[in-house]
C-alpha cells in the first residue's frame, strides 16, 4: 500500500512535493491537538571509504591519523575544504539526500587486524538539543567540529554530556567500554550526541570543539547563544559473539568520537530544519513523518527540494 | 630597529612575510610560534612520537638480533633519528605546542601498537629480524609520506626546512635498507 502511495506521489512529481512544502510553511508549526513528541529528521548514509586521514584535525597531512570510516561526501580526504565538498556536486554522497555534501567520519572498528566492515546505511539524527525546538537554525556552511575525544578516559566517556547509552547490544546497555560479548546475530551499537550551541562566529577552533557548546538545562549558554541542530550518530557495527579482540583504530571503546563537516545545500537543510525540527516532527530523509502524514513532506520522493530533477 | 623588525612587531611576522610593503633585501627571521599552521603542528606532533617509538624499537636490536647486518643497520639509523628528534622537539617547543602525544593508544600507520611492540620485544633471531625489517620500512616510508606533505601544505619556514632535510635523509636511509641483503 505504501509503495502504491509512493508511486502516486512521484507521478504527481514536483508539484505534489511543492504543495506539501507550502502547507508546512504556511500552517502552524504544530497544531494544539497534535502532541509534539519529536523534533528531528534523520539522514541515512553508508560508509564510502576508509583512510588514515582527518581534514579537521590533521589538515593536508594524508596518513597522519588513525583510520577513519568516511560517510557522506565521496571525496573526503586530508585536503578537504568546504569548496572541495561543494565542488564534488550533487549526488556525490552516500547519503540518501543528494544535496547533503557534508562529510561525516568515525574511527574504524577492528577485530584483531581485520576491519569490521559496516555495509548498511547508518543513522545520523538531526534533533533539537534545546527545549525551544522552534529556535533551532541550520548549520552555517563550513561549520565543522569533533564530538567526543579519542583521548577520553572511561570515566570521561561515561560522564560526557554527549553520552546516551554507551555501547549496547542485545539487552546489554550502558557499557562504557565494549562488552565482553554480544548475543549471536546482534549488532554492537553506540549513540552519542553532539554539542548544539554555536558561538556564532567561528566555523572551527584550535581544539575543534570550543566554538561549540552543549546546552545547559535545555538552553544555549550566553557564550554560545546560537542553537543549531543536535547531531546524534547512531552507529551500528556487525560485531557479535566474543568481543575480546574488538578495538577501535583510536583504542578502547571509550575513545569513541566522530567528526562533522557541514556542506549541505543551504535551502535543503533549511527546509528540513524548519519542517521537521521547528515543526515538531519525526521525519525520515524526505522530511516526512510516517505518523503524521497530514503534515506533508519537505522534500520530494527523490530526496530533493521540489522542482529539482 | 630595522624596518623589518618594526614591521614584524606591528603586524606580526606572518603578515610581514606576505605583505609586499615589508619587502626588503634582508629576509625577516620569522618567529616559529606565529608561523606554524595546523599542518606544521600536526606534522611535529606526529613525527615526535614516531621517532620516539622507532628509537625504542632500534634499541632492541643489539639484544634480540643475532644478525650483524641487522644490528649494524639499527646502529646506523639510531643516531640520525636522535638528532632529528631533538630538532623536532625544539621546534615544537618554539611553536608553543603541548608535549602530549595526540595519537597515544591509537593504531597509527607506520607505528606499532603497544601489543605489537611487546610481542616484538619477546622475539629473537630471524623472527625478530623479520618483524624489525618490516617496521623499519614502514616507519621510513610513512614518515617520508607525511613529511612530503609539509613542503606544500606547511607554512613555517623553520618547519619546512627541517622537513626538506628529513625527506632527503629518508631517501638515503631507504636506499641503505634496500642494500641490506639479509633483511
Amino acid at each position: 500500500m505504501f509503495t502504491r502511495k509512493k508511486k502516486l506521489l512521484s507521478a504527481g512529481g514536483a508539484v505534489a512535493g511543492f504543495i506539501a512544502l507550502l502547507t508546512a510553511a504556511t500552517g502552524p508549526a504544530a497544531q494544539a491537538d497534535d502532541l509534539v513528541t519529536h523534533h528531528e529528521f534523520q539522514v541515512n548514509c553508508t560508509v564510502h571509504h576508509r583512510a588514515p586521514d582527518d581534514p579537521i584535525v590533521f589538515p593536508n597531512l594524508p596518513g597522519a591519523s588513525h583510520e577513519h570510516s568516511f560517510v557522506g561526501n565521496t571525496t573526503t580526504n586530508a585536503a578537504t575544504t568546504l569548496d572541495s565538498l561543494n565542488g564534488a556536486g550533487a549526488y556525490s554522497t552516500t547519503c540518501l539526500n543528494p544535496d547533503d555534501l557534508s562529510a561525516y567520519w568515525w574511527p574504524t572498528m577492528f577485530r584483531g587486524d581485520q576491519p569490521v566492515i559496516q555495509t548498511w546505511a547508518q543513522v545520523i539524527y538531526y534533533k533539537s538539543g534545546i527545549l525551544d525546538y522552534q529556535a533551532v537554525r541550520p548549520f552555517p556552511p563550513g561549520l565543522r567540529f569533533v564530538v567526543g575525544s579519542p583521548a577520553a578516559t572511561q570515566d570521561a566517556f561515561r560522564t560526557a554530556p554527549g553520552a546516551v547509552e554507551g555501547w549496547e547490544c542485545g539487552d546489554s546497555f550502558h557499557n562504557w567500554d565494549f562488552p565482553a560479548s554480544c548475543p549471536a546475530g546482534t549488532q554492537l551499537n553506540v549513540r552519542y550526541q553532539a554539542p548544539s550551541c554555536w558561538n556564532g562566529h567561528d566555523l572551527d577552533s584550535a581544539d575543534h570543539k570550543s566554538h561549540m557548546a552543549y546546552p545547559v538545562n535545555g538552553v544555549c549558554p550566553a557564550s554560545h547563544p546560537n542553537p543549531v541542530p543536535m547531531l546524534e550518530f547512531k552507529i551500528a557495527f556487525p560485531a557479535d559473539g566474543d568481543l575480546t579482540g574488538i578495538r577501535l583504530a583510536s583504542g578502547r571503546g571509550y575513545s569513541w568520537h566522530y567528526d562533522f563537516f557541514n556542506a549541505w545545500d543551504p535551502p535543503t537543510l533549511a527546509a528540513l530544519v524548519s519542517h521537521c525540527i521547528n515543526g515538531g516532527l519525526q521525519c525520515n530523509s524526505k522530511g516526512f513523518d510516517l505518523y503524521k502524514p497530514d503534515r506533508g513532506q519537505a522534500l520530494g520522493d527523490n530526496y530533493r527540494l521540489p522542482g529539482r530533477p | 630597529m630595522s624596518l623589518v623588525g618594526r614591521c614584524a612587531v606591528l603586524v606580526g611576522a606572518l603578515a610581514c612575510g606576505l605583505l609586499s610593503a615589508c619587502g626588503t633585501t634582508q629576509p625577516a627571521v620569522p618567529d616559529t610560534r606565529s608561523t606554524v599552521n595546523p599542518t606544521d603542528a600536526a606534522w611535529l606532533e606526529l613525527m615526535i612520537p614516531m621517532d620516539e617509538q622507532f628509537l625504542q624499537i632500534l634499541d632492541l636490536a643489539p639484544a634480540r638480533s643475532r644478525n650483524p647486518a641487522v644490528r649494524r643497520l639499527a646502529a646506523q639509523l639510531a643516531p640520525s633519528h636522535r638528532t632529528e628528534l631533538q630538532q623536532l622537539t625544539a621546534l615544537r617547543s618554539e611553536a608553543g605546542l603541548p608535549t602530549t602525544n595526540p595519537h597515544e593508544g591509537h593504531d597509527m600507520p607506520g607505528m606499532m601498537r603497544a601489543d605489537e611492540l611487546l610481542a616484538l620485544s619477546n622475539l629473537q633471531g630471524p623472527a625478530f629480524d623479520k618483524t624489525l625489517s618490516t617496521e623499519i620500512q614502514d616507519h621510513l616510508n610513512q614518515s617520508a609520506l607525511i613529511t612530503r606533505s609539509v613542503k606544500t601544505a606547511g607554512q613555517s619556514p623553520a618547519v619546512k626546512t627541517l622537513a626538506i632535510r628529513i625527506e632527503q635523509t629518508r631517501t638515503t636511509q631507504l636506499a641503505t635498507v634496500s642494500q641490506v641483503k639479509q633483511l
